[in-house]
């Protein structure tokens, strides 16, 4: 299995944190506070914590995984070798088709947001069409484009999120976040379980790997981006329960974008609409990051051009799109997605860092 | 080459077959306001609409129709050259018989629909709310309602208030809801003025979706200073004393006060069985008006105000929160205040005994500027 | 193209046909010397007066016994003696003469009487015009041009390779860096591309920087063209390699990045601080060309209500009798401004500022009255015009123009979406150009925080020492920062 890159496919270490960003960023941001507060009310930002310091615990462990196997080999490689060609092909198989379905469940959620806030009778199709055409466009200039789209996504989602909070300052009731422990501990750990969800998408960290130079110094501004994600979820979510009462957060199915609505300007009033529209950038390119992913593992698994394969993936989402109707499947897909993303976090990863280390020890003493 | 030639006629198809719904500003009617009330047959919806005529002039028009529902905004449609659109939209005003009816449905629907602003602001009519808009036509202003009420919070006695404070207050479990309430001035009473006859009197407080009682200017001032800041609010003070020497002039009686600053704040005591609050506020004011006979110079004086208006205004605020009590609404929020203080609170149980609160209010005012008197 | 000939009697009969290709028979005594020339390639007093004056006071004297004493005799430098048919054929068409003193004779002398005629001697900045700063510009002469650029480049490491490009023109290129500076990978691409062109006729600079560039499917140009010295010698002392063509008064140099194009070199001339400003006024006014009209269309199409409720009247007033939608409205507008702009470009200056006067404010007056456009669409397009010629590269400035077609298009069908799909689609473009073979965006992406002190804002020079590491210069320090004289500017200096 060939695995080298080409040294100018290359990305500095410190661009890690777009793509880190955009994959730990989903449109979730828009409305996981809703979901979170289902189970453990407005206790539910102890979750972000929790749900935060595991996911370092899990990078941690991915690069201790990749760093213990030759350099330049990613995910699909470490499989073959772990688990030999026919299983671990099975297993590659199932991350790619994990990549393609979180790339899909992501683009379906912004096309709903952009159908309910600004055209409720917009056709899907055209907008579908010309917004694959963007995303073919980005990733067939490979993981640097993406990488260059990720950017740019991160500088623009960042200018929104932090000025978003200055308007709503005289209305929030610090008084909504008391008492502070009133849930009890499972009810805290299910809504950890929706919050999980959010941050899905980082994993694609396994396959961009060896995309990185000096893959070793990006690990510190992966945990920082950990960190700053974990920040910022948990200052929306602490936000948002300060600005909503707790009945009125039950009604309201996106709560960022309803909390933008109050921002007014001089020549600007109800900023979510523009907000949507620069999540589009950010939105898209965590899109072509997974689906550059399930790209890439492609080509490692079965030999198929990347170009092929993307193109394949992009009708895909497409026929999804467009013959799709029912939103209980769509939601059923996405339920199955959390749940799968779940043990791909917490049981593949955990695993495969456990094989990692012995074989590493079964070096060691082969070497003794 | 290919590929790109290929990526051109998408592009060119997709752009050619998508249509979207087009709102081009000129070619839709947008409303302004809209106000319910319940009439005899059913309900009766009438909406604000702007014909941009001149520069700086708008003719306002107003549409009605009655049907069994409230928010019949497609039957309206019937009525107007260019369809209907909602998301300029600034006030919904509620006529006192409908609002004591109940009006959990509008407000639904105004927290589910995202074309409406969170800065909409909301208002009850004294009369007929469709009479209030039949009136702000003559102004040629269409925002003038919510102009009004907005420059009041910020200028006035009125605290802040709009779409998304009153859901707040709405769905926040141990709150309740309070709008702005207009009176419509007896025809010719106000004179020459036009819209001189529309006046903001007070507040109207809600016991979840029904308008129980409504209180006056005076104290909505009183409750701007219990929930928030109450800057720039003012209130008069009656003076006793040595009024008695010149009975001929009423008006020197009373010290009119420009609040510069203020705060609450609130303490819990016992949070079982019935809790007790104790609320202490300060207060930093203007002396806008003083009767000649007091010395503003003299700093004993001043304390000697400082403490007449502080008594007064605990006496008034205990007044007013035993009139909350009686009326069994909470527009200040006590329930959500022990709801925060401890961990078994249940909306239910809180109702049977907010009237048995107990409350104890103390004032500290103190005198930042003695103005021009 | 050329046929071989087999003596320089063919050649001079073929030549003959040409009705500028002229024989002179002097007679020196008993001898008959022929000058064969093209008249039109010759100064013919610089001829009458060097060669065949000259020749003949001479002749008063003695023979010429043989054709090297010809260069003994005339007063002309660039005199060759060959019987090589090739070299006399492409010595004759660049404006030399044949001298030859027997019929028959193979062997002749060159002389070289070529005019420049036609050819400026000076050249004013007038396309890339500052205020402060030279004002000298390239001429359409390559050696001329090739002194203008030493003079300020004192340096024997300059290198220039001239190489021949274009199969009808023979036009002679020169290629333009600093040995042990500029990195050798740069100066063999520029090399490389430009001998590979299969080209007729080189006309402009302009032609050889489309025939090199990495990608022709991009509005963008990707090499700066300036007729500014300082400019060029600027590029050429941080690393950059420059390209002249003989007969075009423009120089190329690349590799560039987006943010080239956006410099002025009255930024360096400025205090830092007002360069700074400078540029991000530029920087936002191209923002603004490109985004102002497509918001419009995006609000007034889809989106009326992001429009705040104080400028809701003015603008639903101004647009109250416009018949078309906004998108037609817009697209009329900024097609009025274009057919303008190219109209004031083809006519003499005189014209072409009347021009604007009638087109400006007649059309745009009666276009308003006669309620075809808003009065605020006016003003939005005007200023977006105006916006887009604060570019300083020409050649820039046409690109942002075109690109806020597309985004036009895209804003009337999808609204904000349509413009950030607008902004996807360039900025992915954008990224994925390259110039000779270095990012295109390169401070920005891939991030490069040191170079962003001279990126949107210039820094002072103090900060500005080292060259831009994109361009992986063999030796990055400029020059060594000076301390500025420490001044006690304290309180009465203590």
């Amino acid at each position: 299995m060939n695995n080298a890159v080409d040294e100018k496919h290359l990305i500095s270490p410190f661009l890690i944190v777009p793509l880190m960003y955009v994959s730990m960023v989903g449109v979730g941001v828009l409305n996981f506070q809703r979901e979170l507060a289902e189970h453990a009310g407005y206790n539910a930002y102890i979750s972000v914590v929790i749900v935060g310091i595991s996911i370092h615990l899990i990078v941690w462990m991915i690069y201790k995984i990749l760093r213990s196997n030759p350099e330049g080999l990613d995910i699909t490689a470490i499989n073959h070798t772990y688990f030999g060609k026919i299983a671990g092909s099975i297993i590659n198989f199932a991350i790619v088709l994990y990549f393609f379905f979180g790339a899909y469940i992501e683009f379906k959620a912004y096309i709903e947001v952009i159908q309910v806030w600004m055209f409720p009778s917009m056709k899907i199709l055209p907008i579908s069409t010309i917004l694959m055409l963007l995303i073919y466009y980005t990733v067939s200039g490979g993981f640097r484009s993406v990488t260059g789209l990720s950017f740019l996504g991160f500088l623009m989602s960042l200018i929104f999120i932090i000025p978003e909070n200055l308007p709503v300052l005289p209305y929030l009731h610090p008084q909504n976040l008391m008492p502070l422990f009133n849930h009890s501990a499972s009810d805290i750990l299910l809504s950890s379980k929706s919050m999980i969800y959010q941050f899905l998408g980082f994993e694609a960290l396994l396959l961009f790997y060896p995309f990185i130079k000096s893959p070793a110094k990006s690990q510190k501004w992966a945990h920082l981006m950990v960190i700053f994600v974990t920040l910022l979820y948990l200052m929306i979510i602490i936000i948002t329960f300060m600005y909503f009462s707790e009945g009125q957060l039950r009604q309201i199915s996106w709560p960022t974008l309803n909390m933008l609505k109050i921002i007014e300007g001089p020549v600007f009033q109800r900023v979510e609409y523009l907000a949507i529209s620069l999540w589009l950038l950010k939105n898209l390119s965590g899109i072509s990051l997974s689906l550059w992913a399930a790209c890439r593992g492609m080509k490692n698994v079965f030999r198929i051009k990347p170009r092929a394969s993307l193109l394949a993936f992009l009708v895909g989402i497409l026929i999804l799109d467009y013959f799709l109707k029912d939103r209980s499947i769509y939601r059923w897909i996405s339920e199955f997605y959390s749940d799968v993303g779940l043990y791909f976090i917490y049981g593949y990863i955990p695993i495969m860092f456990v094989v990692t280390q012995i074989r590493k020890m079964g070096r060691r003493i082969a070497i003794e | 080459m290919n590929r790109r030639k290929i990526f051109l006629v998408i592009i060119l198809c997709t752009v050619l077959s998508a249509c979207t719904d087009q709102k081009i500003v000129n070619q839709i009617c947008l409303v302004h306001a809209i106000s319910f009330d319940t009439v005899a047959k059913g309900k009766k919806t009438a909406v604000l609409i702007s014909h941009f005529k001149e520069q700086g002039k708008t003719d306002l028009e107003v549409l009605h129709t009655e049907s069994k529902s409230y928010l019949s905004l497609p039957r309206l449609n019937t009525q107007t050259n260019d369809p209907l659109e909602r998301g300029q939209m600034r006030m919904v005003l509620f006529g006192k018989t409908s609002a004591e009816k109940g009006i959990g449905t509008v407000i639904h629907h105004l927290l589910r629909d995202p074309k409406f602003s969170s800065r909409l602001q909301l208002g009850v009519v004294e009369r007929d709310a469709s009479e209030l808009l039949e009136i702000t036509t003559k102004t040629q202003e269409p925002f003038f309602l919510s102009d009004m009420i907005e420059q009041n919070m910020r200028n006035g006695n009125l605290p802040l208030m709009n779409l998304h404070v009153s859901l707040f207050n709405y769905y926040g479990e141990g709150r309740d809801m309070f709008l702005p309430y207009f009176k419509i001035g007896r025809e010719g009473a106000a004179g020459s003025g036009g819209h001189g006859e529309v006046k903001i009197d007070g507040l109207a407080l809600f016991r979840s979706d029904r308008m129980i009682t409504e209180i006056s200017l005076k104290d909505a001032f009183l409750l701007k200073m219990l929930i928030q800041n109450s800057k720039n609010g003012s209130y008069t003070v009656p003076l006793a004393g040595k009024a008695s020497n010149n009975t001929n002039n009423q008006g020197e009686d009373f010290i009119l006060l420009r609040s510069m600053h203020s705060k609450a704040n609130y303490m819990v005591n016992n949070v079982h069985l019935i809790p007790s609050i104790s609320i202490r506020l300060k207060l930093v004011t203007e002396l806008q008006n003083v009767p000649d006979w007091v010395d503003v110079r003299s700093e004993e004086q001043l304390t000697r105000l400082e403490k007449t208006m502080g008594s007064y205004l605990k006496k008034e605020i205990e007044k007013f929160l035993s009139r909350l009590k009686e009326n069994k609404v909470d527009p200040v929020g006590l329930g959500d205040l022990i709801r925060s203080r401890s961990k078994n609170w249940n909306a239910q149980d809180f109702e049977k005994i907010y009237q048995e609160i107990k409350t104890t209010v103390s004032v500290q005012v103190k005198i930042a500027n003695t103005g021009s008197g | 193209m050329r046929k071989e000939f087999k003596n320089l009697d063919q050649l001079l009969k073929l030549s003959g046909q040409s009705s500028d290709f002229k024989t002179t028979v002097i007679s020196l005594g008993k001898q008959e010397v022929s000058i064969f020339y093209y008249s039109t390639l010759i100064d013919a007093k610089w001829m009458q007066q060097h060669l065949i004056l000259v020749l003949q006071n001479r002749a008063l004297d003695s023979e010429i016994k043989d054709i090297e004493d010809i260069k003994a005799w005339i007063p002309i430098n660039d005199i060759e003696i060959t019987d090589e048919l090739t070299t006399i054929q492409s010595k004759l068409l660049k404006g030399y003469a044949i001298v030859q003193l027997h019929e028959n004779d193979q062997k002749c002398a060159l002389v070289n009487l070529a005019d420049n005629h036609g050819m400026r001697k000076t050249n004013e900045t007038e396309n890339e015009f500052s205020v402060v700063g030279p004002k000298v510009g390239f001429i359409e002469d390559l050696d001329t041009n090739i002194g203008l650029l030493r003079k300020q480049i004192n340096l024997p490491n300059l290198i220039i390779k001239e190489i021949i490009v274009g199969k009808t023109s023979k036009t002679k290129v020169a290629i333009i860096y600093i040995d042990g500076l500029t990195n050798e990978q740069t100066i063999q691409t520029v090399e490389q591309r430009l001998t590979d062109i299969d080209y007729d006729v080189v006309f402009d600079s302009s032609t050889l920087d489309q025939i090199m560039s990495d990608n022709s499917w991009t509005p963008f140009p990707l090499f700066v063209s300036s007729e500014r010295r300082e400019r060029v010698v600027y590029s050429i002392s941080i690393g950059q390699v420059a390209v002249l063509s003989d007969g075009s008064p423009y120089c190329v140099t690349g590799p560039s990045t987006l943010f080239d194009f956006f410099i002025s070199p009255e930024d360096y001339y400025l205090p830092w601080i007002l360069g700074s400003f400078f540029r991000l006024i530029r920087i936002f006014g191209v923002m603004f060309s490109v985004f102002a009209t497509s918001m419009y269309v995006a609000i007034t199409t889809y989106h009326y209500e992001v429009i705040p409720k104080d400028l809701l009247g003015p603008l639903m007033f101004s647009r109250q009798n416009v018949p078309f939608p906004p998108f037609f409205e817009v697209l009329f507008l900024e097609i009025t401004i274009e057919f303008l702009r190219e109209a004031g470009a083809r006519l003499p200056t005189k014209i072409g500022q009347t021009l604007g006067i009638v087109g400006g404010i007649v059309i745009g007056q009666a276009a308003v009255q006669a309620a075809l456009t808003s009065n605020i669409l006016l003003i939005l397009v005007a200023l977006s015009a105006l916006a887009s010629f604060t570019t300083p590269i020409y050649k820039m400035s046409n690109a942002i123009r075109f690109l806020r077609f597309p985004i036009i298009f895209l804003s009337a069908i999808w609204g904000g979406i349509g413009i950030f799909i607008g902004v996807g689609f360039l900025f992915v473009h954008i990224i994925r150009l390259k110039s000779l073979g270095s990012p295109y965006v390169v401070p920005i992406f891939p991030l490069r925080i040191a170079e962003l002190k001279d990126s949107f804002i210039r820094s002072s020079f103090q900060i500005l020492n080292k060259r831009p590491q994109h361009l992986r210069p063999k030796s990055s320090v400029k020059y060594l920062p000076n301390k500025p004289v420490k001044q006690k500017n304290d309180l009465d200096e203590e």
